[in-house]
């Protein structure tokens, strides 16, 4: 989201919104990251098939699920 | 024979291994910059509102009062080279695995070819020689074919940016949102 995008929407779309309830003016949001991996030792030799399968599921789990869509806004994912 | 002899696929290891350090520096940097609050929700009343057919009424708007440093974008360039470096490497040794000779110098030099239409061939150039008939159709069934959201197509569109400039970010891109009353008006979600 950009700064001084409009949210109502998000929230008048979840079930949970009360517009009524009561709330201070300002409020944070707390994100929720998973816990970081820790670094993988050197693995023994591998077939090309296996580590070209290795790097393209750790480019589709650590950079399109990561970041692309926050640097690419958006456009080419969905 | 091959110039320069693989060394079982060390070197596309050792670059794969690096992305995942800049991967888990990323992260730390990411929620280093989140647990510092840079955002806020602010609530206003407001006259006119479009969404509504301008009925007045309370508004949300998402506040970024900290951007995300530049930092990131670096790091996050950081992974990106070395997954792109890991894929050429991997296409080097495929050509030595297969007894051919890699081209170093001159263009077109080999790299691992990624290519976006599935009307294109996926083909390494060597200096001599060819990669294997099992190689070649590991090429191509590994290729994006019209998949803009496949990881190497992402990969490839990533690699062209951070070539010219840092990898920017926008604030944040919720996945998914909800309130808790418990909590009193508290707005949680998951985010990149």
């Amino acid at each position: 989201m950009k700064d001084g995008q409009k949210v109502s929407w998000l929230l008048e779309a979840n079930d949970a919104y009360d517009p009524d309830m009561k709330a201070e003016p300002d409020f944070t949001t707390h994100i929720l990251f998973e816990q970081a991996e820790g670094l993988e030792g050197f693995d023994p030799p591998v077939p090309a098939e296996e580590l070209l399968t290795e790097i393209v599921n750790f480019t589709r789990d650590n950079v399109v699920q990561r970041f692309a869509r926050a640097c690419l806004g958006g456009a080419i994912l969905f | 024979m091959a110039s320069q002899g693989s060394n079982h696929m060390a070197a596309v290891r050792e670059k794969l291994l690096r992305a995942r350090q800049h991967a888990h520096e990323f992260r730390i940097g990411v929620a280093r910059y989140m647990a510092s609050n840079p955002d806020r929700i602010i609530r206003q009343f407001e006259e006119h509102i479009p969404e509504k057919s301008g009925r007045a009424g309370l508004t949300w708007r998402f506040n970024v009062e900290s951007p995300p440093p530049v930092s990131l974008g670096v790091v996050a360039g950081d992974v990106i080279h070395n997954l792109r470096s890991a894929l050429d490497h991997l296409a080097r040794e495929l050509v030595i695995a297969n007894g051919a000779n890699p081209r170093d110098e001159g263009r077109p030099r080999t790299q691992f070819p990624i290519v976006t239409a599935s009307e294109q061939q996926p083909v390494i150039h060597t200096e001599s020689g060819d990669i294997s008939s099992a190689a070649q159709v590991l090429l191509e069934v590994v290729q994006p074919n019209n998949r803009p959201d496949h990881p190497l197509a992402v990969l490839t569109r990533l690699a062209n940016i951070d070539k010219h400039r840092t990898i920017l970010f926008t604030h944040r891109v919720p996945s998914e949102w909800f309130l808790s009353r418990r909590e009193g008006a508290l707005v949680r979600g998951n985010a990149t």
